[in-house]
């Protein structure tokens, strides 16, 4: 699976997810209302199973007065790596 | 959505108070800071009751210098000598995270030369940083004839690194770009010979301390942590593979020359202290494998591809890269601007903090003298996880 | 006969089949301070490593000066070896562990962080800049992370200075720190050899050769002989 055929089904699974561009990973933005509900899809989908959590750190936009919050998940069963700033 | 937040003090009120004057009351025992086990200032409270540990609560931050703070005011190139500083065992490994990062963003390219000395300076330093644990656990458990072993082959390991890099714990040796200095003259020779003096010594370690009947009754069966909750709480490196996860950043990532070279991922079956113990016991042998691969065949070729003069300029985005230490994944999460050479946020993921709170879920039910055994196999050190 | 020397403030009294000497209190135990120094095993960072783990092994062994049994407790040492940076929430522990510590007590701070706060020292804003804001250091060992062979330089350095001065009766009272870096141009085999040197004079002391090099040797051979005299 590469990263944009990964892109292509998380976008779809989750409604309101957009595509995170300037990322060398793949990555999707969430909003936060849908973020505990996608997680539970990413991790149960067997297709995805991202069951690891690697890190989770934070950006600081000051300039659109906002924080951003990055999880990085990790399949330990196919072996693919995401990031989900939101 | 919901997060309970619960302070030291609310964790520290007992949970019962005795209704009847024998009846067992629960109490607090203070572990740390200064403690010989934690090799560092690390803090962990045990809630007890008799010598039974009931929670275990740790309370990190007594070496942390804001290192993550700190790097928003650097350069790339400044960055580097910082990363030595935080898992300073794995000093080699950590430099080529946030050299693989920056140079991702960058779009630095470096060549076979380059990416051999990496992979072999970062496998000597794993069989060193595997070495100097394995002494120090048995000094843990009470051996201590275990620890000037251990510390005799870190010596050997640290005179070829102080012929190449002229340092014997702070690297600072993979740089954006390739690495500091060529390697030495003497580099291949001693390493072989190195390699062939350390074989024979893994056995001798085996004879030594793993048959030891003391250590097999400390450690077998004892902290067993299963292959889910390992990954639940993103455990990596040799605590996760002791529990029978086969995950190994150098099979999955694709970095260094790891896919030119045959090596196993050693796993484990119950994911007890044993099983770490001996994990990384095989590991060290997998990475004499993998260097006596390496060392016939360094290609030829600059050993360094950008001028040192010039600033690495990182176009806007954000970049994660990882590589695998002699804990675990240490990966750093860069966000660049685009208008300067600075990272805007750098964060970076450390193994040891993972692996520390494994021991939240190791512990319970243990008792305290088994803590010693648990924490020892985890193989923490206490910077990397404060930072 | 009885000799007065002064590098070994004593008095040898001759006995057939052996010889008894007298010396004062304070440097009796002063020597034996020196030469038995318990270090506290206080290893905040990388500098551990290489301070108090690499130096109690076999390849450097810290016990030929006589202070290779760390202890984990403050009540058992006299000797604290900050090894590593500390931080304003470490520091006060570091205080406390300080003043539990019996008197006379030795502070060597090794390592750039422990001295000024090294490569922490900008832009940080948690690290201590100097292990001296908190407490007394006697010797500093600059590096990051120094040789062992740059701390067993310093450990001499307090030797020196704990065999020199500071009688025992006033144990708080202490000389100037003492920064024992390394000089320009010294090799780590030069600084072997040094040791080396110092171990072999440790050990052989010729008590009447020494005294008798001495400029004021015949003034007190004279006294001696008066001494005699009158008995
Ligand atoms: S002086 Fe250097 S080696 Fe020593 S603790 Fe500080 S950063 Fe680490």
């Amino acid at each position: 699976m590469d990263s944009e055929e990964l892109l292509d089904i998380v976008e779809r699974i989750e409604s309101g997810a957009t595509k995170r561009e300037k990322s060398d990973r793949p990555a999707v933005h969430v909003p936060v209302d849908r973020l505990l509900s996608a997680m539970r899809r990413l991790r149960n989908y067997q297709w995805l199973s991202f069951d690891m959590l690697v890190t989770h750190t934070a950006i600081d936009w000051p300039d659109d007065n906002r924080f951003e919050l990055v999880y990085l998940l990790y399949s330990t069963v196919h072996g693919h790596l995401l990031e989900r700033p939101q | 959505m919901t997060v309970t937040i619960r302070t030291l003090n609310e964790l520290l009120q007992p949970s019962h108070l005795p209704a009847h004057p024998l009846a067992t009351q629960e109490y607090f025992v203070n572990m740390g800071p200064q403690h010989p086990i934690s090799h560092g200032s690390l803090r962990l409270v045990l809630r007890l009751d008799g010598e039974t540990v009931k929670e275990v609560i740790p309370v990190p931050g007594f070496v942390h210098r804001g290192v993550e703070k700190m790097c928003e005011s650097l350069t790339p190139r400044q960055i580097v000598p910082y990363t030595d500083r935080l898992d300073y065992l794995s000093a080699f490994m950590n430099n080529w995270a946030i050299t693989r990062v920056v140079e991702t963003a960058a779009g630095i390219e470096s060549n076979e030369r380059i990416e051999t000395i990496r992979t072999l300076m970062s496998e000597l330093q794993r069989i060193q940083s595997h070495a100097l644990w394995w002494g120090v656990t048995g000094m843990d458990l009470g051996a201590f004839t275990a620890f000037l072993y251990g510390f005799r082959e870190r010596e050997v390991i640290s005179e070829i690194f102080e012929e190449t890099v002229g340092a014997r714990l702070t690297m600072n040796y993979i740089q954006p770009g390739g690495v500091m200095y060529d390697i030495h003259p003497n580099f291949v020779k001693r390493v072989k010979d190195v390699m062939a003096y350390m074989k024979p010594i893994i056995d001798e370690y085996d004879t030594l301390l793993s048959g030891n009947v003391i250590l097999q009754e400390r450690c077998r069966n004892i902290g067993i942590l299963s292959p889910e909750k390992a990954i639940a709480l993103g455990c990596t490196g040799p605590v996760l593979r002791a529990s029978g996860v086969p995950y190994d950043l150098r099979k999955m990532e694709n970095y260094g020359v790891y896919n030119k070279v045959d090596f196993n991922v050693v796993v484990g079956a119950v994911g007890d202290c044993w099983d770490r113990y001996y994990v990384r016991m095989q590991e060290m042998r997998e990475s004499i494998r993998i260097v006596e691969q390496l060392i016939d065949s360094i290609p030829e070729g600059p050993t360094m591809t950008l001028r040192y003069n010039l600033p690495i300029e990182m176009p806007e985005g954000t970049y994660y890269s990882q590589v695998e230490t002699a804990r675990g994944v240490f990966g750093a999460f860069l966000v660049a601007e685009g208008k300067s050479e600075k990272p805007y946020p750098l964060h970076f993921r450390s193994p040891n903090y993972n692996n520390l709170w494994s021991v939240t879920a190791l512990a319970p039910g243990w008792r305290v003298a088994d803590i010693i055994a648990i924490l020892s196999s985890l193989d923490l050190v206490i910077p990397d996880i404060d930072r | 006969m009885g000799l007065i020397t002064e590098t070994l403030p004593a008095v040898i009294e001759k006995f057939p089949g052996g010889s008894l000497i007298v010396t004062s209190m304070d440097y009796a135990i002063n020597c034996s301070r020196a030469n038995s120094l318990w270090p506290l095993t206080f290893g905040t960072k990388c500098c551990a490593i290489e301070m108090l783990m690499a130096t109690g092994a076999a390849h450097q062994d810290l016990s030929r000066f006589g202070a290779e049994v760390a202890r984990a407790s403050v009540r058992q040492a006299d000797l604290m070896v900050i090894a590593g940076a500390i931080v304003k929430k470490m520091a006060p522990r570091m205080r406390m562990l300080y003043e539990q510590m019996a008197e006379p007590r030795y502070v060597i701070a090794t390592g750039a962080c422990a001295v000024s706060g090294g490569p922490f020292m900008y832009n940080s804003y948690s690290i201590v800049r100097g292990a001296d804001e908190v407490i007394p250091v006697d010797v500093y060992v600059p590096g990051c992370p120094p040789r062992p062979e740059a701390f067993f330089w310093g450990l001499l350095a307090l030797q020196k200075m704990i065999k020199e001065g500071e009688s025992v009766r006033r144990p708080g009272i202490r000389r100037k720190p003492v920064m024992a870096a390394l000089p320009n141009g010294m090799t780590a085999a030069d600084v072997r050899a040094e040791i080396q040197r110092e171990l072999e004079q440790d050990n052989v002391i010729d008590v009447e050769k020494e005294a008798e090099s001495k400029p004021w040797a015949a003034k007190v051979k004279e006294w001696i002989r008066k001494s005699s005299s009158i008995s």
